[in-house]
């Protein structure tokens, strides 16, 4: 844990430090906090050229389709979309309920972009776009919910601390 | 409210159910359009063949009206929004729609690019490259087809000569109309709307009323318990039944008994200490 050093450049007392110590902690957890909507925000700004792939993306030319070889089909893609959304799922449900202190995973934008792109080279990328949305939304809203959960009740916990501190600090003074 | 136990249970169990019931849904509706489109698609194809066969005959003879007839006839077809075929060249010959005949058909549309695309035309394509799907003057949604009329010894053989070196001798062209299966799809769609709300609320709220009815209202007890001092009815209600909440309002009210028998040994002690106190002093 680091903690920043204060601008008087006076010497601290221990408690003190531990004061400043949990406030940086508090600000780290609130920004901690808000993660999952970054998450949201970049997982939706990356389904709008998927939405408008058919007049943003030139059809693919029979070279680089042969280049490409041939795509799997639609059905076995969209198996595939059911079985990464149940496994990423249990998985979020297992962290919740460990209580997991793990960060939202930017990889599942990741994989989900590979998504997109097997349906956009397979042709079927407009049929599908939503069952992909969904599966991402879901996702990274289970996760965005857990971390915020989790960061507020470390918040909560931290502030008690540091309630409880400065508390006897002032005790401290008063004598 | 966000930090309440209640929440904090329904909210991840609601978003997962929703999530995943949503998720099947729409992939299994768009494999089942895709699968709808194929049947529609393999059906046109036999149409197309039928009409290919019912027109040999009298291709073979040049019979040029009763080829006409037969086209005209099977176009008038509910659900077939045309039928044409055009010849080697490109040239409709034979139409339903009569003004279309003599006109050129362009190559570089969606239906004719799959054989024309490089500079020597492909004869040989793909069965689910011969369709194609779109929106015609009409405004209607047309699933179409090409079946070529391939060149076959007989043809060369008869009285109007084909060389053999032509291997396609012209298209038969057929567009079905989709509003029918677009009519089944929203339908489907519909009924999995409706299925996938019924799941969540079961889901939703079958998890809220067993965590309410065994959870929520003993915690809500034990709460109104732990909070008065003086014991009540409710203590008595939360004896037994509700199991582990039941262990804990016991041992808390052992604890409350307990706490109380020590607070009246220490009050008996410290009366017991006055009165000898008090007798000292006497003597």
């Amino acid at each position: 844990m680091t903690t920043p050093p204060e601008a008087s450049g006076s010497v601290q007392t221990p408690e003190q430090q531990q004061c400043a110590a949990l406030r940086h902690e508090i600000r780290r957890l609130r920004t901690r906090s808000h993660q999952g909507l970054w998450a949201i925000a970049a997982f939706a700004a990356v389904s709008v050229p998927a939405l408008l792939s058919g007049q943003l993306f030139p059809p693919l030319t029979p070279e680089v389709k042969k280049m490409l070889g041939t795509p799997p089909s639609g059905n076995m893609i969209s198996a595939l979309l059911v079985v990464y959304a149940f496994s990423a799922i249990l998985l979020v449900l297992g962290r919740i309920t460990n209580g997991s202190p793990k960060m939202v995973s930017f990889s599942h934008i990741g994989y989900l972009i590979c998504f997109y792109a097997f349906y956009y080279f397979s042709g079927v990328l407009p049929e599908n776009f939503w069952a992909v949305l969904a599966t991402g939304m879901t996702i990274l809203s289970l996760e965005s919910y857990h971390i915020w959960t989790y960061c507020t009740a470390k918040i909560r916990e931290e502030e008690e601390t540091l309630a409880i501190l400065e508390r006897r600090m002032g005790v401290k003074q008063e004598r | 409210m966000f930090q309440s136990i209640a929440t904090r249970s329904i909210v991840p169990v609601g978003l997962a159910v929703t999530g995943f019931v949503a998720v099947c849904c729409l992939s299994l509706y768009a494999i089942m359009k895709q699968d709808m489109i194929d049947d529609a698609a393999r059906q046109g194809r036999n149409i197309a063949n039928t009409v290919v066969l019912s027109t040999r005959y009298a291709m073979l003879h040049n019979d040029r009206q009763h080829l006409g007839n037969i086209i005209v006839n099977i176009g008038q077809h509910q659900g077939v929004e045309h039928l044409r075929v055009f010849n080697h060249d490109g040239v409709i010959t034979f139409s339903r729609n009569q003004s279309e005949i003599g006109h050129q058909v362009n190559k570089k549309v969606e239906g004719c690019s799959g054989c024309h695309s490089g500079s020597k035309p492909v004869e040989q394509l793909a069965a689910e490259k011969q369709i194609r799907r779109f929106k015609n003057e009409r405004g209607v949604e047309v699933l179409a087809m090409s079946q070529p009329i391939y060149n076959e010894p007989s043809c060369t053989t008869s009285c109007h000569y084909h060389p053999p070196g032509h291997k396609v001798l012209g298209m038969l062209d057929i567009g079905l109309d989709q509003g029918p299966l677009q009519n089944s799809l929203a339908l489907m769609r519909y009924r999995m709307i409706v299925f996938t709300l019924m799941t969540l609320v079961l889901t939703v709220g079958g998890v809220a009323a067993l965590l309410n009815r065994s959870f929520f209202i003993p915690l809500k007890k034990l709460v109104a318990v732990t909070g008065s001092d003086e014991s009540s009815e409710t203590e008595k209600q939360l004896a037994s039944g509700y199991g582990e909440l039941s262990l804990l309002a016991r041992n808390y009210h052992s604890l409350v008994v307990r706490l109380n028998d020590t607070r009246e040994a220490l009050a008996r002690c410290r009366s017991c200490n006055k009165e000898k106190d008090g007798q000292d002093q006497q003597q």
